[in-house]
């Protein structure tokens, strides 16, 4: 028995090793300059290859044994534990049984197959690299959220697909484009994974067990809102990782890497790693029936989001996503209602269809002999319906309002706290002796005091306090230290007001309203 | 009501506006619809200008560039492409450079215009930044030491003539040759700490402000004096920024280079989601609402609904909307006057508006020009992007000002805050330290009112300016340090020229140097290098002509000893083509082989068995006016319904998984379920055996279809004259003479008919393709031309059609039997057509020449195969061809075949010009005899119809590769079809037109050089009589040689002066006995050599 063990442990870590380490191999490659032209291809393509076939051999492997005799194998297994204090531990551990090791087996196969097929594709590319780098990088990921053994660990996945996604629309990074879209992309995408880390340490703190069963029970065990709170994080996190409503927008702008690419992760693969976590935590949503509903709901919405935007599509990689999203949709409907096997045959069903379909794309010119059917008179008048589907639904402005704009506005606002104050406060060197023009210059000689420094602008309550502190100083130094005359103080007296008009200003923006909505409401809880 | 004169005014507008609109069509890419994708010159918009004036041109209104960088010509020098003496000979003989002339005569030392041509050709000498100046003099010693890239020859020389003036050191002599350089050009040169380069020093401050008291006397104020040089600097550069707007940008341009945001990116999706979806060929389900009233109309009609408006925050949309006119027209008269454009300008912006996603905008106008569809105009689409432009620049000027965007109102406003236009100018438009670029950001992102604002703007544009004239910046006009003072050091070293023989030059001589410098860098100097490149590879093939001379076959038919050709088989022109021609010959030199367009006179709508339309088979130019269509014989009519039924049931079942399944929810989750396991299982198979799971499934589909046994209704059932409008089934025995007569005359097949005549058209099956129709054939519109070659077959083989020609001289035996047979240029199968007429004995002699023509394929996969990287070169004929059979089934496949590409070249004349030779499939070939052409009727009629075929391939493949971003459609990898019609980069980029990368790789970018077998005079005479022919090589869009019948002499025609005889010197050639022994294990282009074969020698001897 222990023999066996190690042979399985050796399996299961080379299902996400291989992966890694080409991927790491190539990495290095790139940074070292080795990898760079033509000839490095093969190997690169080689490597790459076999890699995604190791890991695929492996769990085929470990599926079949656990066909040939059900039971044999432990429904998780640690492979090494990683952290472990008091009662809480994490483990890199992965889980055995039929659902993880069926799709995993079916992933790991679409995998290998686009990893051939870009073998070819991709020839002569100036990503080529880049672009196996990537690849490799999402085959573990997207094993690791299919075979992990707890949250932790698929949390790791989950961040790992997100980047090399990352990597892979921004694939033509000479594209403003491009480079725009992944930027979007990754933004929209944190929002999921603050839900998933918001559960994660509810989850530990509410409830300790590290693998999925466990947690599950444990969960199931906690009060209903404080079920309710671990859940909305996870749903939140599968929401936005599946394009599901109403985070439907960002994938459309997911479509500007190469199409074996797009195929995989929006067509295929990553695109139900949120719909897997559901099937995951299934035993906790079938408790809470508000949840169910909820799902329900957004299932619904996301086929309608998906149906109607996609009669109007006439780009393939898009209308083909948007189809894509109505499936997804149904899968979400039918885990509200509790059907978690047809969920799951849907999955992969869906996974292989789509894969197929994407990568056959560039034929599709060939591929049909008739314009796709229209749809009813009736519908076909309504410009109201028209104009939502054509904008999709306006849910990519939707999202800028709640989510996108709000993050990188008080992105700004840290930056310019950190640059106004925090630096000042560091006391980064300034440059004494040097002057800014010739104005400034001139006033020198005649002694009169530099202009404002226009370094002093911060926001918020903090900043201005910070400020004013800052400034204090700066005035006590300029005016009572360095100059020992004392003119300045109707200046400040004009910046106080300044101030003033700022903090107002900042508190009438919908940004600092909703941080001290949610502020409110985690302390609350 | 009106006065007649207001109305006759206001015509004149709207006409003008409607012919600026005529002439979007030279401007915008003229590329069809995807599937139909057929060859053509890139800039054909231009094409009645020169050669050199339409890139420039072209630039101008585009911005896209029609040369190679120089980069790469200096790599081709490098590697040998091109060499020394190609360079001399395009220095001689242009005259307009007069490279002869000596600019300075000094100590004996002359300099010539050619030296310093050919340094700046040879060299790069791009100014430096002030900082990396620093650093090559600190790291790289470069004052005291030679360039690297210094010849030894040429240091000597440097060294010995400095010697004269006592300077003994190496050192001493490039420091003396800097200071001389710098003393010559009048300027200082001090170097700057580097802490200096990011703010100003108080000593350097001093400094300059002592230079401006002295540039501007009189004040002595320098904050005034500066102020004034900053308002004065800002009046400038806004009336020259605002006077742009339509010359050379648009408003929302103009405002991008003032606040970085760029409109476009909001406005992009908005117009491609409705013109995409109005111009959709069949992706979409939902089509455009009333698409029949025309796109401007239902657009406002549909925009009424539009909520973009709230979410966008266009605050004026509705009333926009609202009040737009029904006349699109009227719509852009009013949008114009609105944004303030002057109307002189409007043309000139309408380009621009248009030239925003250039390819929408071409595929609209083309949709315009050549759909059937009722109401699509140009108009349409420029009003709403018109409408759309000024909304969202709108929307940008209120969020940032809360101004009119209107260019009276920029004035206006940007008047009184000059310093505000300055910052914001220099922030998104020029290089600023970093100190700068934090400020002027901060200051353009404040959005909160303060009552100090305005000063930080004038305290920045002070700061600005300051930076801007302090030593620290590279300033870009006039003589600077490390601009020219750089480039004259670094001529100087390369020539040879010592200190002492720069400071002796005279001004004028000084600034003859930096002229013939900058010639040689600018765009002229790629044109040279253009020409060094061309004639390379021109040298190469006039000699292998003249090495050739009275070596090929086929000069007469007659005094070959009689014997007469086993077959005679016409191919297509295709450069594609040479290489099986070529082994055919090596395996058995009694085949003849032509060369001819590949519809072989035929004319016709096409209506095959399976197809549902007619399709024209014929040249983009030529409109048919006859349909042909195939029919089951009498004897397959029941086997054609179950043919028809299955084949039906099978499409009905494909399109089901294809559409369906991608636009329903309910039973498009059924049917991806259904069918999950069988798209699984050819997933994998297609991958790891593309080859043998294709000819697996196409076996199959063979086996469940049924072949049908078919003829081709050639005949017409009466003799109506057939019109376009008018288009008539079937030839009258007189048209199918007339055909048949012709084509036979244009190749010189008029006597000496083999036993077989085969017409071999050509086609090109691959998978996962968009651009397949690029890969067809070109003289088909980017179809296969099997039908054309089966159609010309079944004419000339009736008896009537046989005892007609003989009325016109062209005696064609009894036993001589025509053919029609199709070559898959990717795959490398031929398919025969009709070949149950032969009887018990001509089918015996077919098998033989079949089994030949199979060699023949294997020989030709094989050497295309040397091409692949992915293809080993040592493999044996018969995994050659299994490996081009797999590439044409395997869908990861973005080259599938290399299409045209390297072809360069084209002989118009009898094969014996060119066989025996090897030309590495780089050659139309166009079969045309001299001796039955006194007059020259024919050959203009060849160079008429292959003229302009051969010089749109050679010439998109040209633009394609030399600048593939703005001509070409960039990597197949990222595209996304779109509308059935073309193809974008992602999901809302512009339509791309032109090339894949993946399909120009390895061309070499050369116009096409054709060569011709005929008089001079005659074509002399030609070129007076036909404006195409003098547009394409007066205008130098292609190159004419020309080859005289009778005693083999070559010239070259140079525009202004007419046929020049070649003079070049001649090399031997390698001679091999089979092509493969010259190519085998290259993979690179292949210089000509000659085919040495058994028979040859004989030939040659004999």
């Amino acid at each position: 028995m222990v023999e066996s063990n190690t042979w399985l442990e050796f399996f299961a870590s080379l299902i996400l090793i291989a992966p890694l380490a080409s991927a790491m191999v190539i990495g290095l490659g790139i940074l070292s300059g080795h990898l760079q032209d033509e000839s490095s291809e093969r190997i690169t393509g080689r490597l790459s290859t076999t890699a995604v076939l190791v890991s695929l051999l492996s769990v085929v492997g470990l599926l079949i044994f656990s066909l040939i005799k059900p039971g044999q194998l432990p429904a998780s297994l640690t492979l090494l534990e990683w952290f472990s204090s008091g009662r809480v531990s994490i483990n890199i551990a992965v889980s055995l049984d039929y659902l993880a090791l069926g799709i995993g087996s079916l992933f790991a196969l679409l995998l290998f197959v686009t990893q051939r097929f870009s073998v070819n594709y991709l020839h002569r590319e100036k990503g080529y690299f880049r672009f196996f780098m990537a690849l490799n990088m999402f085959t573990a990921a997207m094993l690791l959220i299919v075979l992990s053994g707890n949250a932790i660990t698929a949390f790791l996945g989950w961040e790992l697909a997100g980047l090399s996604s990352y990597l892979l629309i921004a694939y033509a990074y000479d594209r403003p484009t491009a480079t725009e879209n992944a930027t979007r992309v990754f933004v929209t995408n944190r929002i999921g994974d603050a839900g998933f880390i918001l559960a994660l340490i509810l989850g530990f703190y509410w409830a300790s067990g590290s693998d999925w069963n466990s947690m599950n029970s444990e969960l199931i065990a906690l009060d209903a809102s404080q079920r309710f709170f671990v859940l909305s994080g996870f749903i939140l996190a599968a929401l936005v990782k599946s394009a599901l409503f109403p985070f439907c927008s960002w994938i459309t702008r997911a479509l500007e890497g190469p199409t074996p690419s797009s195929a995989i992760f929006y067509g295929s693969l990553m695109i139900h790693a949120g719909i897997f976590l559901l099937l995951r935590i299934s035993p906790v949503i079938d408790t809470s029936t508000a949840m169910q509903i909820i799902l329900i709901t957004l299932g619904v919405m996301t086929i309608g989001y998906g149906w109607i935007g996609g009669l109007v599509q006439t780009d393939l990689k898009t209308a083909l996503i948007f189809s894509a999203l109505t499936q997804t949709g149904l899968m979400l409907t039918c885990i509200g209602l509790g059907w978690y096997t047809l969920a799951t045959i849907h999955l992969a069903a869906h996974a292989s269809w789509r894969a197929y379909q994407m990568l056959s794309a560039p034929a599709y010119l060939t591929l049909i002999n008739r314009k796709a059917r229209p749809i009813p008179q009736w519908m076909q008048k309504q410009p109201k319906l028209f104009n939502a589907a054509l904008h999709r639904m306006w849910l990519d402005n939707i999202i800028d309002w709640i989510a996108v704009n709000p993050t990188t506005m008080f992105a700004q606002d840290l930056n310019h706290f950190d640059e106004r104050i925090v630096n000042r406060m560091v006391g980064l060197p300034g440059q004494i002796d040097s002057i800014s023009s010739l104005t400034d210059y001139e006033e020198r000689k005649r002694g009169l005091v530099n202009p404002e420094v226009s370094l002093i602008a911060g926001r918020g309550v903090m900043g201005a306090l910070m400020e004013k502190i800052a400034n204090g100083l700066y005035w006590f130094e300029e005016s009572l230290v360095l100059k020992g005359s004392g003119d300045g103080l109707v200046n400040l007296l004009h910046k106080v007001g300044a101030y003033l008009i700022r903090i107002d200003y900042l508190f009438s923006r919908p940004r600092y309203l909703w941080l001290i909505i949610l502020l409110t409401l985690l302390v609350v809880f | 009501m009106n006065t007649p004169k207001s109305d006759s005014k206001k015509l004149t507008i709207r006409e003008e506006l409607l012919e600026t609109i005529e002439h979007l069509e030279h401007i915008l890419p003229g590329q069809a619809p995807i599937r139909d994708f057929v060859h053509h010159n890139t800039l054909h918009g231009f094409q009645h200008l020169d050669f050199t004036d339409a890139i420039a041109e072209a630039y101008r209104i585009t911005g896209a560039k029609g040369f190679l960088p120089q980069e790469k010509y200096r790599e081709y020098f490098q590697g040998g492409r091109i060499n020394d003496s190609d360079i001399d000979n395009v220095l001689d003989e242009d005259e307009s450079l007069s490279s002869a002339e000596v600019i300075a005569d000094i100590d004996g030392r002359k300099l010539t215009k050619k030296e310093v041509y050919r340094c700046g050709l040879l060299n790069d000498f791009d100014s430096l930044s002030r900082s990396q100046l620093h650093w090559l003099i600190e790291e790289k010693n470069v004052l005291s030491r030679f360039q690297q890239d210094t010849d030894k020859q040429q240091r000597e020389l440097l060294m010995q003539a400095a010697n004269k003036t006592g300077l003994t050191t190496e050192a001493e002599v490039i420091e003396n040759l800097w200071s001389s350089c710098l003393q010559k050009l009048n300027l200082e040169h001090f170097i700057i700490h580097p802490e200096d380069m990011t703010d100003l020093s108080a000593n350097s401050a001093e400094s300059m402000i002592n230079n401006l008291a002295q540039a501007e006397q009189g004040d002595d104020s320098y904050q005034v004096l500066m102020h004034h040089l900053v308002r004065k600097k800002g009046e400038r550069l806004l009336s020259q920024q605002l006077d742009g707007i339509g010359p050379e940008h648009t408003l929302g341009e103009f405002l991008k280079s003032i606040t970085g945001e760029d409109i476009l990116n909001d406005l992009r999706p908005v117009i491609i989601r409705h013109v995409g979806l109005f111009l959709d060929g069949g992706m979409a389900s939902w089509s455009y609402i009333d698409r029949d009233k025309g796109f401007y109309n239902t657009w406002r009609h549909i925009a009424k609904h539009d909520l973009t408006s709230v979410f966008e925050d266009l605050r004026d949309w509705h009333d926009t909307i609202d009040g737009l006119s029904d006349d699109p027209l009227e719509t852009m008269i009013f949008e114009l006057r609105r944004t303030g454009v002057p109307q002189e300008k409007w043309a000139q912006y309408i380009e621009r508006i248009a030239l925003e996603l250039p390819g929408w905008a071409g595929m609209f106008l083309w949709h315009a020009n050549n759909s059937d569809q009722p109401n699509i105009s140009m108009v349409d689409y420029l009003a709403v992007c018109l409408v759309l432009e000024r909304l969202f620049a709108q929307r940008l000027c209120g969020r940032v000002w809360q101004l009119e965007a209107s260019q009276d109102m920029f004035r206006w406003y940007f008047r009184k805050h000059r310093s505000e236009y300055l910052v914001r100018y220099a922030l998104f438009n020029t290089q600023l330290p970093e100190y700068l670029i934090t400020r002027a950001n901060k200051l353009v992102q404040r959005q909160y009112s303060n009552t100090n604002v305005y000063d930080d703007w004038v305290d920045l544009a002070d700061m600005t300016w300051t930076w801007q004239h302090s030593p620290a910046a590279d300033k870009p006009t006039g003589y600077s340090v490390q601009g020219s003072a750089w480039s004259l050091f670094r001529l100087s070293q390369q020539l040879s020229l010592p200190g002492a023989f720069i400071s002796a030059l005279e001004t004028s001589q000084q600034e003859e140097i930096f002229a013939c410098l900058e010639l040689a860098q600018g765009e002229y100097g790629n044109y040279l290098w253009l020409q060094a490149y061309e004639r390379n590879y021109r040298e190469k093939i006039f000699n292998a002509i003249r090495q050739n001379e009275g070596r090929g076959r086929w000069r007469t038919r007659h005094d070959e000893g009689g014997a007469r050709a086993s077959a005679q088989i016409t191919f297509c022109m295709d450069d594609r083509e040479e290489g099986i021609r070529r082994h055919l010959e090596e395996i058995d030199p009694s085949i003849e082989t032509l060369g001819a367009a590949g519809f072989f006179g035929v004319a016709v709508n096409w209506r095959g068995l399976d197809d549902n339309s007619d399709t024209p088979l014929c040249p983009i130019v030529v409109t048919p006016v006859h349909a042909v269509y195939e029919y089951a014989k009498q004897e397959q009519k029941t086997v054609e319904q179950t043919h028809a039924q299955r084949r039906k049931s099978r499409l009905w079942i494909k399109d089901l998984l294809h559409l369906e399944s991608r636009r329903n929810v309910l039973s498009t989750g059924l049917l991806i379920a259904l069918s999950a396991p069988f798209a699984l299982l050819t997933l994998v198979a297609k991958t790891l055996f593309p080859g043998r799971f294709g000819t697996w499934v196409q076996n199959n589909r063979d086996c469940i279809d049924l072949s049908v046994g078919t003829t081709v209704q050639i005949n017409a059932q009466s003799d109506e004259p057939a019109t376009i409008k008018n288009p008539r089934y079937g030839f009258t025995d007189e048209e199918q003479a007339d055909r048949v007569e012709n084509f036979l005359r244009t190749i010189g097949l008029v006597s000496g008919y083999a036993p077989f005549v085969i017409m071999m058209g050509h086609g090109s099956s691959s998978q996962n393709n968009p651009h397949m129709a690029a890969y067809d054939c070109g003289a088909c519109s980017g179809r296969h031309g099997g039908p054309n070659a089966r159609i010309f077959a079944a004419m000339a083989n009736r008896p009537e059609i046989r005892k007609l020609l003989k009325q016109r001289g062209l005696d064609i035996p009894g036993d001589t039997v025509f053919l029609g047979a199709e070559h898959n240029t990717c795959d490398e199968v031929i398919e025969w057509y009709d070949i149950g007429q032969l009887n018990n004995e001509q089918s015996q002699n077919w098998q033989a020449i079949n089994t030949k023509l199979d060699q023949a394929c294997r020989l030709s996969a094989h050497e295309r195969s040397r091409r692949f990287m992915s293809a080993s070169t040592n493999m044996n004929n018969d995994a050659a061809l299994a490996h081009v059979i797999g590439r044409s089934y395997d869908f990861s496949q973005a080259r599938p075949e290399l299409g045209h590409a390297t072809n360069a070249t084209a002989f118009i004349g009898r094969r014996s010009l060119s066989q025996g030779a090897f030309f590495d499939r780089r050659a139309f070939l166009i079969s045309y005899d001299p001796s039955i052409d006194p007059e020259g009727k024919i050959i203009e009629a060849i160079l008429l119809a292959a003229g302009p075929v051969g010089a749109g391939i050679n010439l998109e493949y040209y633009f394609s590769t030399v600048n593939n971003e703005d001509y070409g459609c960039g990597t197949k990898v990222m595209h996304n079809l779109t509308g059935l019609f073309g193809v974008m980069e992602g999901a809302s980029s512009d339509l791309r037109t032109g090339l894949p990368v993946q399909m120009i790789e390895i061309h070499e970018a050369m116009r096409l050089l054709v060569i011709v077998e005929a008089k001079t005079e005659i074509l002399g005479e030609i070129y007076q009589r036909q404006p195409m022919i003098q547009e394409l090589v007066g205008n130098r869009w292609i190159q004419l040689g020309a080859i005289d019948p009778e005693n083999g002499d070559i010239s070259f025609f140079v525009a202004g002066k007419g046929f020049i005889p070649w003079q070049g010197s001649q090399q031997e050639l390698a001679k091999v006995t089979r092509s493969v022994d010259h190519y085998r294990g290259q993979r690179d282009h292949l210089p000509p050599a000659l085919i040495e074969t058994e028979q040859s020698m004989e030939a040659s001897h004999g």
